[in-house]
């Protein structure tokens, strides 16, 4: 029997793609997974889930195994063209024999990227070996996983992502979702709805990038939240997209900007309209960031508003670059409060309101216009390069001034994650007839000449991005426009959350979520990329080693049973009882002031019970009450062994774009001062 | 040695366990932990001994407790036993008959029947077995004295398409809540007088709704035609997993069916925690997540008139053995589906394994997932509108705002080439008969296991009528013009013929909706 032939082109086929069985040829399977990804990191007719917008900055995680290889040799393919701005981002669990050579394969091929180095033992005092050691028999891959997520979201901080990048492909999260049934773990399961999109709400951590949404959507029909607030977020959704594409990150800064009194959940969506100037400069900022000219046009409608709080219009101006804003804010010596979470998503809706209601009210205070045109001049000040400084300046003018800054995040993170959903399902229903189309690019390699990017420029097309013609194509505008926009984002970890109040978790996409790991081998192969395969020495301990089993012999009975286990899970209906019906408040851990659900965040109990000598307790449900217990005697654990004063810095590898590697001490890492520039190195 | 260790090791928490476990060990005889007094006979759970009248006493509270907590079936109601013969059904079999054999005070007060579904033609028996265990499984229910129902799968190839649309909501509670209705019920019985006391309940004699009809012997076995049809059916199915889904769903819709036209508004069937369980990760597996609360839960209502209820849900299948082989209770033991290809088995087998295999290191697993079933609801499986409803589960469709690429597994190859050759105009019949014109009739889990059944032609007359049905109504446009280029106008007892004469369909004649349901758009059939 000949082998089948390729369904797109007449040679024969070299695979049968294992979701569907479609035969393909090693050429048209090349072209058709790259065009898959670029889908689901763009705007493709029925994505969803986090999208990076254009100009953001992406923190692609970054083990050095087959799936972040392909990742990241793929975005890094595809980053020009979306205008992203990556960094690899690697973590040194400290486990011998394993992780070595997989970082020597990442500094390797990281191609032009440049990478940052966090190591387990840096950061947290341990490493996974030694809390081996300590553990005895006990899973010490609890640890090392929790560690490593929040070595990711320091990471994503300190370079001022909007968004990591890992590299989680369709078996993993059917592995997920066996271990979490088996385990009996409801939470998990149903965040994991949720952030499939399925369940009434994303994740609220990713409502922030969720910002660039093109069709207005239909209305929020089944959020858990109260129809009251999500009436208005279709409209504000609606147009929020359109604008705001860029930063989401962004137009919550704006928000930022407005002294708000109280950063309770409801305020916010209050405070969302006293914004509503603010909210509006995002919008011009993004469409025409450089244009000053547009600025004052910005100005003249938030002046309405704002008229109250002169404050806020300083921040359209920031056409400019937003950065400006803050340094207007400064300036002025505002104390600014910043509720930072629950604002991109009620900024969001804003723009709705703010661009009509504005408009017609008083066209505004002097004052007001006049600030704009301060705020034009501090970046002047602020340095050489008006792109990159954006958060530096930020950040300098700031501390110079010394301007109280507070944002309060965490409570609306549910209300933004809704929104987001709702919008996106919009786009779902509509875009099914468009779904077939982007298929006709895919196939469109048939010709025998195809080029990669004919695919890939259908697609953008259809996403409504302009293929190349974006402003920042060519080389200088390529230093443009990427700054300008990821600036923003990379500003963020600048304002410091008031007290109790986390960061905003940073989102988190998985562009391989429908590729199968087989897939991913094969294109790894084909395309001759190094990656490291290796099985860490603690594995065979894990629970997940059961899943993995389970799910590698359903796969044989039925290679659609992966997928399939993916679509379960997003479809799951988890009901209220068992960890409450919806997130709970995200409050700032005590000790490193990220996103805790209780409080102290668990990278910080097992840290915590680690340093006590008795890690075991923190995998029980006392481990809180025993490291609390502990209380502020953090200066205690500065003889023991393993205690790492967060205060003090840590000491990262980066490896810059241009090749050179060098060790530096990051002080205060993931708490405030943000931004290590590693794009100039 | 453990000694020492248990004692220098100077951990407190592992003391206890350790010398329990020891205790357990060295008095062989341990007493039951509720009376306190008998020996134990079983160690139900760790740590849980019973002795036998206690197990007797906490297996039938269970029963019981499950039944009225719940308060679904009502005083009165017409229930029907599906019954397999296995030893969880026969348990439950069981139950039913000593509850109503209680005194009036703790009576169950439903009437009870028993359907058995004899699949031998799928399970590999030969005639003279099918004969035998047909015997075997009917003096068994004459046993019991509840009325009872023989019915062959080769009956569900002469279903009617009105089994895959949902009944209308039951008229048996209308507004009544449990508890008046329970009232009313023993007045009633109080009137009726103290005289009969089980006139209505435990008619002793088989009325059963087959063997007035079917003389004894071999003539109750169908015709040979349909066993072949049906053995078409299934050889056509090209993977085991997809032929367990098969028969799972052509068992219930006759057990459906023989509920609908008796008039029973109850449907118990015997899944145990165990099997509960494994349904719990299959299901996961076949993509039907969204519809797990559903086909697991106590109650299932998807059909409308009819609702299947589980009473066993919290039955460890080891429980129902010990039950069983203490109490005597008789069980028919009936042969799996053949595998002929070893290496690729179903994917209930497969988590099965699995789940049996991991209970024996982690002895709460099954008892997790159970729990974890429980914890998800039902709520939005309700199809609002006929679109919505999955042609086979009749689970609200769960695709909307899926990502494209999640869904290319569900959908159907060999479309492109067929629209290659010309789309629907050359052959106006192909759109229709179509495997891939199924498919947006279908939730995800449907739509994976439809892919590996056989042809359009081989699966049964009802789902390819109701099939019809919805295409038609779904593109009325396109139904019409197909016909018009046919010109065959093929009304619905033309589709009939047509199906008989494809030999897709038995000697029998249509049911007698068929004309109603198929007429309406008179489906083009000629070019299958």
């Amino acid at each position: 029997m000949p082998p089948p032939r390729c369904q797109l082109c007449p040679l024969p086929a070299a695979l049968l793609r294992p979701r569907c069985g479609t035969p393909l040829c090693r050429h048209c399977f090349m072209l058709r997974f790259e065009a898959e990804l670029l889908g689901s990191i763009t705007r493709a007719p029925g994505a969803r889930g986090p999208v990076p917008a254009p100009g953001s900055t992406v923190a692609v995680a970054a083990s050095g195994g087959k799936d972040s290889t392909v990742l990241s040799h793929l975005l890094q393919r595809f980053a020009p063209r979306l205008h992203l701005r990556l960094a690899l981002v690697s973590v040194d669990e400290g486990i011998a024999g394993y992780r070595e050579a997989a970082l020597e394969a990442v500094r390797e091929g990281r191609g032009g990227a440049p990478l940052l180095v966090l190591s387990h033992r840096d950061l947290f005092g341990w490493s996974v070996d030694e809390v081996a050691a300590a553990l005895g028999a006990g899973s010490r891959c609890t640890f090392c996983g929790v560690l490593r997520r929040q070595a990711l979201e320091r990471a994503a901080r300190l370079l001022g992502a909007n968004c990591i990048a890992t590299g989680h492909n369709a078996d993993d999260i059917a592995e997920t979702l066996l271990m979490n049934f088996l385990r009996g773990d409801v939470a998990r399961l149903r965040r994991a709805a949720w952030e499939g999109g399925a369940g009434p709400t994303e994740g609220p951590m990713e409502s922030p990038t969720e910002g660039p949404i093109e069709s207005p959507m239909e209305s929020p029909t089944e959020g858990p939240i109260e129809t009251g607030r999500r009436t208005k977020t279709p409209m504000g959704s609606t147009k929020d997209p359109m604008k705001t594409s860029k930063d989401p990150i962004e137009t919550s800064r704006s928000s930022i900007g407005v002294p708000v009194g109280s950063p309770t959940a409801p305020s916010p969506i209050e405070t969302s309209k006293d914004p509503m100037g603010t909210t509006k400069d995002p919008m011009d900022t993004t469409k025409d960031p450089m244009d000053t000219s547009k600025g004052p046009m910005g100005t003249t409608k938030d002046p309405m508003k704002t008229p109250k709080d002169p404050m806020k219009t300083p921040k359209d101006p920031t056409d400019t670059s937003k950065d400006p804003i803050e340094t207007s804010r400064s300036s002025i010596g505002v104390p600014v409060g910043s509720p930072t979470a629950p604002s991109p998503i009620e900024t969001s809706k804003d723009p709705m309101g703010t661009t009509k209601d504005p408009m017609d009210t008083s066209k505004g205070p002097m004052g007001t216009t006049k600030d704009p045109m301060k705020t034009p001049k501090d970046p002047m000040k602020t340095p050489k390069d008006p792109t990159d400084t954006s958060k530096d300046p930020i950040e300098t003018s700031r501390s110079s001034i010394g301007v109280p800054v507070r944002s309060p995040t965490a409570p609306s993170p549910i209300e933004t994650s809704k929104d987001p959903i709702e919008t996106c399902k919009g786009p779902m229903g509509t875009s099914r007839d468009p779904m077939k189309t982007p298929k006709d690019p895919m196939k469109t390699p048939k010709g025998p000449t195809d080029t990669p990017k004919d695919p890939m420029g259908a697609l953008l097309s259809l996403m409504g991005l302009p293929p190349s013609s974006g402003p920042t194509e060519a080389t200088p505008g390529r230093a443009k426009a990427p700054r300008k926009a990821p600036p923003r984002p990379a500003a963020v970890p600048a304002a410091l959350p008031a007290r109790g109040r986390p960061w905003a978790p940073v989102p988190r996409c998985k562009p391989l979520r429908h590729a199968c790991e087989k897939e991913i081998v094969l294109y790894a192969h084909f395309r001759r990329l190094r990656y490291v395969s290796a099985e860490c020495a603690h594995a065979a301990r894990a629970f997940r080693g059961h899943a993995r089993a389970l799910l590698k012999a359903l796969e044989a009975a039925r290679a659609a049973a992966v997928p399939a286990l993916g679509h379960s899970g997003r479809r799951l209906r988890v009901g209220g009882a068992g960890g409450g019906g919806a997130w709970r408040e995200l409050r700032a851990c005590a000790r490193c002031g990220f996103a805790a659900s209780r409080g102290l965040c668990q990278a910080c109990v097992l840290q915590g019970a680690l340093q006590r000598g008795r890690p075991r307790l923190a995998l029980g449900k006392r481990g809180l009450e025993e490291v609390m217990g502990e209380g502020g005697a953090r200066g205690h654990g500065a003889g023991v062994r393993g205690a790492v004063d967060p205060r003090a810095g840590v000491e990262v590898e980066v490896v810059g774009a241009g090749g050179r590697s060098l060790r530096r001490r990051v002080v205060g890492l993931g708490r405030a001062r943000g931004a290590l520039n590693i794009w100039d190195f | 040695m453990c000694e020492a260790a248990g004692d220098g090791g100077g951990c407190g928490a592992d003391m206890g366990p350790a010398r329990r476990r020891r205790g357990a060990a060295q008095s062989p005889p341990r007493t039951c932990m509720k009376c306190r007094e008998g020996s134990a006979a079983l160690i139900i759970r760790v740590g849980d001994p019973f002795c036998r009248d206690c197990f007797r006493e906490y297996f039938v509270h269970k029963f019981r407790a499950m039944l009225g907590k719940s308060r679904i079936i009502f005083p009165g109601e017409k229930v029907l036993l599906a019954v397999s013969g296995g030893p969880a059904s026969s348990a439950m079999l069981r139950q039913v008959q000593e509850g109503l054999s209680r005194e009036t005070a703790k009576k169950l007060r439903f009437i009870p029947s028993v359907i058995y579904v004899d699949e031998g033609a799928v399970r590999g028996q030969s005639l003279a077995q099918r004969e035998q265990s047909l015997a075997c499984m009917e003096t068994l229910l004459q046993a019991t004295g509840f009325p009872y129902y023989l019915v062959h799968l080769e009956q569900a190839l002469e279903l009617p398409a009105s089994i895959l649309q949902p009944g209308p909501v039951t008229p048996s509670e209308p507004g009544v809540s449990y508890k008046e209705a329970v009232e009313g019920f023993i007045q009633q019985e109080r009137q009726k007088g103290n005289g009969d006391k089980d006139s209505g309940t435990s008619l002793p004699g088989p009325v059963s709704g087959e063997s007035p009809e079917g003389p004894p012997a071999a003539p109750r076995l169908p015709p040979a035609a349909l066993t072949q049809e049906l053995l078409k059916l299934f050889e056509a199915v090209q993977t085991l997993t997809a032929k367990e889904e098969l028969l799972q769903m052509l068992r219930i819709h006759l057990i459906l069916q023989t509920a609908r036209t008796k008039g029973y508004t109850k449907v118990m069937t015997g899944e145990t925690c165990t099997r509960v369980a494994v349904k719990l990760l299959t299901n996961l597996a076949l993509g039907r997540g969204a519809f797990l609360a559903v086909d697991t839960g106590f109650k299932d209502n998807r059909h409308g008139d009819v609702m299947v209820v589980r009473p066993l849900r919290e039955y460890m299948a080891k429980e129902i053995a010990f039950y069983n082989h203490f109490f005597n209770v008789p069980t028919v033991i009936a042969p799996p589906l053949p595998t002929k290809r070893r290496d690729k088995p179903s994917i209930r087998h497969v988590v099965e394994n699995f789940l049996m295999e991991l209970q024996e290191d982690f002895p709460s697993t099954i008892s997790t997932v159970y729990r974890t079933g429980e914890k998800l609801s039902a709520d939005r499986t309700k199809p609002s509108c006929e679109s919505e409803r999955c042609l086979l589960c009749l689970c609200a469709l769960d695709l909307d705002g899926e990502e494209e690429l999640a869904l290319e597994p569900t959908l159907i190859i060999d479309d492109a080439e067929l629209e290659k050759n010309g789309c629907c105009h050359d052959p106006p019949a192909a759109g229709a008969e179509r495997k891939s014109a199924y498919i947006p009739l279908l939730c995800y889990g449907c739509r994976l296991t439809f892919k590996e059944l056989g042809p359009v032609t081989t699966l049964p007359p009802y789902v390819r009528a109701e099939a019809q049905r919805r295409i038609h109504s779904v593109y009325p446009l396109q139904c019409r013009d197909a016909a018009a280029e046919s010109g065959g106008s093929t009304g619905g007892q033309g589709a009939w013929q047509e199906l008989k004469g494809l030999g897709t369909v038995g000697d029998t004649e249509p049911p007698s909706h068929w004309g109603t349901s198929g007429a309406g758009c008179q489906p083009p059939m000629g070019a299958l």
